[in-house]
């Protein structure tokens, strides 16, 4: 057989009857959905239904390394998982990095599905073509980081990887994550709590067959022109000294660090104790990449003295330092520290953690809750004492940490329907970064199919910086106009939206990361077109950038098609109450989104995507994305109503 | 003769220089002093000229000669969009490289 950065093989697990199989990837399922993301977006949205419970044995589990995971492509180590959301109910999925999708490919599997439930907790052990589910009695109840040491040692071999569940996803934590590397987190909408329900404690693998390509000169030649742009160009250069941490400085800058539960857009008090230069001088030990990244943005970090000395991890990224550090109002970078590492040890999605964590203080702050609620804990912004015994309790759902471990909205239904007016989320999922950022990025996180999601359709062309970096006459050639920079309007932020889409959609689909393509215009680092062509010379289909487009579009609608089956239509599209809030303070002060421009754009995306007033993807588009079984489910299911 | 260039006669005014990242081991001096009434685009001129090829080679765009236009510039935490803003004494200008990530 020809060499081909496909595997073709999925592997089905049924735990319920102890079975496992392998079958081929269908090359309709490549042409039309890439890998990844898509591929596996198609497998859930066939398997599983709208009465489907997220913690049933009828739920799947589905995870897709992309087709460029475990080549020569620079950074291209990622993986997706995605399931029935136990958060949000919804379309669930997170990418992770780490090296847990290349060793797949290098055992032999692009995808695995999962269903069914365990009698006893088990792992899954993928030996290239030795799969077997092995009792995981014993290591039931360890946190992801004594897994990850204890899996490697009974089996004999170092160099397993290990995607696991902590005490949060067993106790069904409904933001617990699935862990790999110890602190890499497919984290975002609760797949952990998933494999919990599932007594399914950790997927091992381990591959010695490496991964093909079908065209390895020309891929070759590819590889030594995209890593020349990567180590040419000041960004990455910029990553691989600070990484992500970077963004405290630029957010407190931008006006959106979302202090206090969103409180105020910035506290250069905060900003300056948490920068990433405070953390480089007095915490971190030495870089850290993920598979085959020349950027290696990440960090091992210690902390050397202090009442947390001898705390150990890796990150800590700006989702940790924003969700643990800033929103809760904790100015204590060793505590920071000791928080992310007990998130990342005990299982948690830290994003989703710190957003409980921090709306529960704002809680306390206007007296909706007291101690006497709390368990004798006082939960006053900035008080870490605090949140961290309250991550532990919701580990455990322990008193009040059980009102804290299953959705903002039902945690508010406990403490107070005037709770809802700060409870930041978007289809339940809650708001990391904050949305008053512009239009464009207010439509990204609105629309993205898992719920609020800075990443998916964040429209980067709003930043401030881009006035500079991408010229008008750019702008209006990939946006349709110059306004698309202007943060503070509604025009052209469909196409704005669309364009990042497409490459956060490929990325995720093809199993690299976003940080070694061009965000911005003009920027000469990957883009979509480069990737298609790297696709071809590595599976020996042939992709072009129409090709991906396409598939982009494919993909978006039948997600789509997923949550309006789940009964999502335009009114969950929308922002909570503080995101419609003036910001308060910083360079924005006093700006506010305009519900009715918010509509006007939100009107614009859904005919560029050929969905209709509500959000509905017309039968139509569907048919014309060949996705007509979705255009006539949703039909049968009365979702366009009378005609 | 360049405004920022010193001609031992004309006012000037204390400028504070934060560079991050990778900007950070370049810029050596927290203070540069500028002739009154100089420009971001004035200042930013002075650092390469003062800090040679390793600054431009990152802060240069080999393409147009001209500063990269990824590279962020804060006046007193505000971003710059308009390079011929002017300075005043006292101004804290922060330089780095933007990224985005989660």
């Amino acid at each position: 057989m020809k060499a081909n950065a496909y595997t073709r093989r999925i592997i089905r697990v049924d735990l319920s009857r102890k079975e496992i199989s392998t079958e081929l990837l269908p090359e309709s399922l490549i042409q039309d959905f890439i890998g990844g993301r898509g591929i596996n977006g198609r497998l859930l949205y066939d398997e599983v239904g709208p009465r489907t419970s997220p913690l049933s044995p009828e739920n799947r589990i589905v995870i897709g390394s992309g087709p460029l995971s475990g080549t020569f492509a620079p950074a291209a180590g990622r993986c997706q998982c995605t399931t029935k959301s136990a958060l949000t109910g919804i379309f669930g999925d997170s990418n992770v990095g780490g090296h847990f999708g290349a060793e797949l490919k290098f055992a032999g599997y692009d995808h695995i599905v999962i269903s069914g439930k365990a009698e006893t907790p088990v792992y899954l052990w993928i030996a290239d073509e030795r799969i077997e589910l092995r009792d995981a009695r014993h290591l039931w109840g360890l946190d992801t980081w004594a897994t990850a040491s204890a899996i490697p040692e009974e089996l004999g071999n170092p160099d397993i990887q290990v995607l696991t569940i902590g005490p949060a996803g067993e106790n069904l934590v409904k933001y617990s994550a699935v862990i790999t590397n110890l602190s890499r987190a497919a984290g975002r909408g609760g797949a952990g709590a998933v494999f919990g329900s599932k007594g399914l404690k950790a997927i091992a693998v381990r591959g010695t067959r490496g991964v093909g390509v079908a065209r390895p000169d020309d891929f070759m030649r590819s590889m030594e022109e995209y890593f020349r742009r990567i180590y040419n160009d000041p960004a990455p250069r910029q990553r691989s000294v600070e990484g992500t941490p970077a963004l405290v400085v630029v957010m407190n800058a931008g006006g959106f660090i979302g202090y206090r539960n969103f409180q105020f857009a910035t506290n250069d008090d905060i900003a300056e104790k948490l920068s990433a230069e405070k953390f480089l001088k007095y915490y971190s030990v030495k870089s850290k990449a993920c598979f085959n990244c020349p950027i290696h943005c990440s960090h091992f970090y210690e902390v050397k003295e202090g009442p947390f000395a001898g705390i150990k991890g890796e990150g800590v990224e700006w989702g940790g330092i924003l969700c643990l550090g800033i929103k809760p109002g904790v100015d204590y970078y060793p505590a920071i520290l000791k928080a992310n590492e007990m998130a990342n040890r005990l299982g948690f999605d830290c994003c989703g953690l710190g957003d409980m964590i921090s709306w529960a203080m704002e809680c306390f702050e206007k007296g909706l809750l007291t101690e006497e609620d709390t368990d004798g804990l006082s939960l006053k912004f900035g008080n870490y004492e605090s949140l961290l015994l309250l991550i532990e309790k919701i580990a455990k759902r322990e008193g009040f940490g059980n009102t804290l471990a299953d959705n903002i909205l039902d945690a508010a239904g406990k403490v107070g329907k005037q709770s809802l007016s700060f409870a930041n989320h978007i289809k339940k999922l809650t708001i990391m970064g904050d949305t008053r950022k512009g239009y464009g990025f207010a439509l990204g996180e609105a629309i993205s199919s898992v719920g609020a999601h800075h990443v998916r359709g964040a429209a980067l062309a709003e930043e401030g910086w881009a006035s500079r970096a991408i010229p008008d006459q750019v702008a209006e050639e990939m946006f349709g106009s110059k306004e698309a920079k202007n943060a503070h309007s509604p025009v052209a932020k469909d196409r704005t939206v669309r364009w990042y889409e497409r490459i956060t959609t490929m990325a995720d689909c093809l199993g690299v990361c976003k940080f070694v393509l061009s965000p911005y215009a003009g920027q000469k680092l990957i883009t979509v077109r480069d990737l298609a062509e790297l696709l071809s010379q590595a599976s020996g289909f042939s992709f072009t950038e129409a090709d991906f487009e396409r598939a982009t579009e494919r993909i978006l609608s039948l997600e789509r098609a997923f949550n309006v089956r789940e009964g999502l239509s335009r009114k969950e599209d929308t922002l909570p109450p503080r995101m419609w809030e003036p910001v308060q303070g910083g360079p924005k002060k006093g700006f506010h989104l305009d519900k009715e421009l918010f509509d006007q754009a939100l009107d614009q995306y859904y005919k560029l995507h050929g969905w209709d007033e509500r959000g509905i993807p017309t039968q139509e588009t569907l048919e014309s994305l060949n996705l007509k079984f979705a255009g006539e489910e949703l039909e049968r299911l009365g979702k366009y109503g009378k005609r | 003769m360049s405004a920022w260039e010193n001609t031992g006669n004309a006012e000037r005014v204390d400028i504070q220089v934060r560079a991050l990242g990778i900007l950070k081991a370049l810029v050596t001096e927290p203070c540069i002093s500028l002739e009154k009434g100089s420009s971001v685009s004035q200042l930013l001129s002075l650092l390469m000229k003062r800090y040679g090829k390793p600054f431009q080679e990152i802060a240069l765009d080999p393409e147009t000669n001209q500063i990269n236009s990824f590279i962020c510039i804060l006046l007193n935490g505000k971003i710059v969009g308009d390079l011929d803003e002017g300075l005043k004494g006292g101004d804290e200008v922060t330089l780095f490289i933007p990224v985005s990530g989660g």
